[in-house]
């Protein structure tokens, strides 16, 4: 059996066929407190799992495949890699706004809120983002105007997204699909442009 | 109220109900809960504020009338006519008049808006006038689902509706979901009757005209089932139907025989006499030569009334030996006759006489109405009770490489698709027409006032009805027991008030309008001739001189055809085919503003060959009635004196 951390071998001691692949991780993650990276993925016989999929990965027994690969990203890396992906997503969340706000509007609640839910994640990994920008472009941040657009933008997302919340709770779907269809898309056009100057930055 | 709202009300007039009632109702409306505010595009739009609730909106806040514009597109699809459920501020129904492509000439969109104080809000914050003037709209603000039902049965023209949509306010449906759903659900059942109504004249119209003459004169002497009505008042009455659960429980009628009445369907009446039973009424209507054979063998029932629609066939008014009583669907020659004489009784069919036995005990005022043999459903692999005329027909397809049991599987397997779960779990089969008849039932149940007990111990009507073995019925109801046979004898034996020379006359003078209509016809056709050859490929409006004054004859005769209200009815049930296609016809040819001289005149002489069709039919049977009354009167007048002598 072979162990891979960021492609190079790792030497594990006391790995018995009870050992989990959640114990294995929870070792590894013990070795790099202090390094900054955590481990984002993990890869069994070729089969990809997330560092996050606890209740998955704490059934499976190590000793059962023959190579497992780990791989560590910072949070730093993981911002980078968000900003780099960050129009892709932001068109994706447009779509997906006009989308529920066309389902709600004719009454198809149940068939909406399966594409709401997506929303809100999405929304809720835009915050994200923005928030942690100034872990990978603080020196770009520090040089412009782009600082108080990204306090800006986190803002009319939180208020947005209270509305949203308030419309849910009372059934308002109208009044939903409305801060779908018409509050939304300019902050998600704000954003792609901030994406774009802190990338450009 | 504002000056638009006035402006509103003043076109409203052409709904007199919405009139009055938004008229009582404006004084009462709340603003502060119905909040009509500008959308950011400008146009109004409606927020509810209710106590203690968060504010739902009703439309855009942003642009109500693009929202509209969606919720149509998402639901309409050129249908001709429409069912609105929810007004709000009357976007989607302006949407949908700018949508309905097809022009009828009458109620198209039928809008519906439970809500009084969202009609009112709308009349206060928008200028409707241009859609409460549209001919194409109807509407139901404030009625209850029955409410609707009667008013579409009553404006709907159902010849021109081809296909309806039902579109939603989102909103509006979420407030008040279960009361738009009971719409539906009437509307459904109205629509299935009325293609059940128009299908059954189609094929059975012919026939039923045609025994109505046969059985005027033995009919309208008869003493009217009226006689009856509100005669077993909180008496319970036995409903007696032929479905298979029949054999289970029919043996126990015996101990209530004379206690309380007992009013069976044709069908029932053979396999109820083969066990002992004999009902005090039998209901027959069922124009068929077929059904008649249901009183093969049980003719000479003297102590069963036979309770008989002249539409019935012939047979069965002259072979049943025992006593007869008239009743009446208010169809066919009631209405020439009715004056004539005493009331006869008018009861509901829908399609199965089991729902013209359930009226006419619901009118004898009996309480409960108690059913058995109400299956609607095939039960243990059979569709009737054993020993019914019906149950008879499967045996005849018996031969040597079949049985009664492949027969009944071959039938239910074929028509049995309609899988229904009965409260209690169970699962039944039934076939179209069964299921059909048992939504009847139930929506007649539910608006019933009286008890309403399912003792069938079977099958599938579980709704608005108390379930109880016909036992317990018995026992539960022993103290109210009522002298059934002397209230029937003296209803039979009144004298009847029917004046039958006054018949004679009047049908001697439709054969008079017959023999007028007849000639006039013939030189209208000869007319159209010349027309067709003459000016076929102009429009009428610019036909002058005597080709107009023809032309224009012409019309007129077929318009003051079509408005002689009893002849015109008697043709439109012979050749109801063709008349269904011709007011199909004369609406498209309405509507088309380039329809020429040719392609009127074209649909005109249909309609006068499909007259000669029916003058045809219809004058030997006008001349049979007046023979038979006048052999009647001949009869009448010998057996009075030979009394004398």
């Amino acid at each position: 059996m072979e162990i891979l951390l960021n492609d190079n071998r790792l030497d594990i001691e006391g790995i018995g066929p009870e050992v989990t692949v959640l114990e294995l991780l929870t070792t590894v993650e013990e070795s790099l407190k202090g390094t900054q990276a955590t481990v984002i993925e993990i890869i069994l016989d070729e089969e990809s799992y997330s560092a996050d999929d606890v209740s998955e990965i704490s059934t499976l027994k190590v000793m059962d495949y023959q190579k497992i690969e780990l791989f560590t990203a910072t949070a730093q890396d993981m911002v980078r890699a968000a900003f780099a992906d960050g129009e892709a997503g932001l068109q994706h969340l447009e779509e997906l706004a006009v989308e529920v706000a066309s389902e709600l509007r004719i009454g198809k609640v149940k068939e909406g809120m399966d594409s709401y839910l997506e929303f809100v994640d999405g929304i809720e990994w835009l915050v994200t983002m923005l928030k942690n920008a100034d872990l990978a472009f603080a020196s770009n941040m520090a040089e412009s105007s782009l600082e108080s657009d990204r306090q800006s933008l986190v803002q009319r997302l939180g208020e947005q997204m209270s509305q949203v919340q308030i419309a849910q709770e009372a059934q308002d779907w109208v009044g939903l699909a409305d801060i779908l269809e018409y509050e939304f898309p300019e902050i998600l056009q704000d954003s792609k442009g901030f994406i774009k100057s802190i990338l450009a930055a | 109220m504002n000056d638009t709202f006035n402006r509103n009300l003043s076109v409203l007039k052409r709904h007199p109900a919405a009139y009055q009632l938004v008229k009582g109702y404006a004084p009462r409306f709340a603003p502060e809960k119905y909040r009509v505010e500008n959308a950011r595009n400008g146009q109004p739009t409606l927020a509810l504020h209710e106590d203690g609730a968060r504010p739902l909106s009703y439309h855009s806040r942003y642009d109500p009338q693009a929202e509209a514009k969606k919720q149509v597109a998402a639901s309409y699809e050129s249908q001709s006519h429409v069912l609105l459920l929810g007004f709000g501020l009357g976007y989607m129904a302006e949407e949908i008049l700018l949508q309905l492509k097809v022009m009828v000439g009458g109620p198209q969109l039928f809008v519906i808006e439970p809500d009084p104080a969202v009609f009112v809000a709308a009349m206060q914050a928008r200028d409707l006038s241009r859609l409460l003037t549209d001919q194409r709209v109807a509407l139901c603000i404030g009625m209850g689902p029955d409410e609707i039902g009667d008013f579409w049965n009553v404006n709907l023209d159902w010849s021109v509706l081809e296909r309806l949509a039902i579109v939603d306010h989102p909103p509006a449906k979420a407030r008040h979901n279960a009361y738009f759903e009971r719409v539906v659900e009437k509307i459904r059942y109205l629509c299935n009757r009325s293609k059940g109504n128009l299908v059954t004249l189609m094929h059975s119209g012919f026939e039923f005209h045609s025994n109505y003459f046969a059985n005027l004169a033995a009919g309208f002497t008869l003493p009217g089932v009226d006689r009856l009505f509100g005669k077993f008042r909180n008496t319970p009455a036995i409903v007696v139907a032929a479905g298979p659960s029949l054999d289970r429980n029919m043996h126990h009628l015996k101990s209530i025989k004379g206690k309380f009445p007992i009013v069976a369907v044709d069908t029932a009446l053979r396999q109820l006499v083969a066990n002992g039973i004999r009902p005090d009424i039998v209901c027959a209507a069922d124009p068929s030569y077929e059904n008649s054979l249901d009183f093969v063998g049980v003719e000479n029932e003297a102590d069963v009334i036979l309770a008989i629609e002249p539409m019935t066939h012939p047979d069965i008014f002259e072979s049943f030996k025992g006593p007869k009583m008239l009743m009446t669907f208010g169809g066919g020659l009631h209405p020439v006759f009715k004056d004539l004489r005493e009331p006869v009784g008018t009861l509901i069919c829908w399609g199965s006489i089991a729902t013209t036995v359930f009226d006419l005990v619901r009118n004898m005022g009996a309480d409960p109405l108690v059913f058995i043999g109400l299956d609607l459903s095939f039960e243990d692999g059979r569709l009737h009770a054993r020993g019914s005329y019906s149950d008879d027909l499967l045996f005849e397809r018996i031969h040597s490489f079949t049985s009664i049991e492949h027969e009944s599987a071959d039938y239910i397997n074929t028509r049995g698709r309609y899988k229904l779960v009965r409260s209690d779990g169970k699962v039944l089969y039934t076939d179209e027409n069964m299921k059909l008849y048992r939504d009847w039932f139930e929506d007649q149940f539910r608006q019933t006032p009286v008890k309403i007990i399912n003792a069938t111990e079977g099958g599938v009507v579980d709704k608005y009805v108390d379930i109880m073995p016909l036992t317990s019925v018995i026992a539960k109801y022993a103290d109210r027991a009522a002298p059934v046979r002397e209230i029937l004898d003296e209803a039979l034996q009144r004298p009847v008030n029917a004046d039958c020379n006054a018949l004679r006359e009047r049908l001697m003078h439709y054969r008079k309008l017959i023999r007028r209509n007849e000639s006039e016809a013939r030189r209208a056709v000869s007319v159209c001739r010349k027309l067709l050859n003459a000016c076929a490929d102009i429009e009428p409006a610019r036909l002058s001189g005597k080709a107009s004054a023809e032309y224009y004859d012409v019309m007129k005769l077929h318009d003051d055809i079509c408005i002689e209200k009893d002849l015109f009815a008697w043709f439109s049930i012979h050749q109801t085919k063709f008349m269904t296609r011709h007011t199909m016809e004369l609406n498209n040819l309405k509507a088309s503003p380039r329809a020429t001289v040719g392609d009127w005149i074209k649909e005109i002489s249909g309609f006068l060959a499909a007259l000669e069709s029916f003058h045809e039919y219809q004058i030997p049977l006008l001349e049979e009635a007046i023979t038979s009354l006048d052999r009647a009167d001949k009869s009448k007048q010998s057996l009075k004196g030979d009394l004398s002598r």
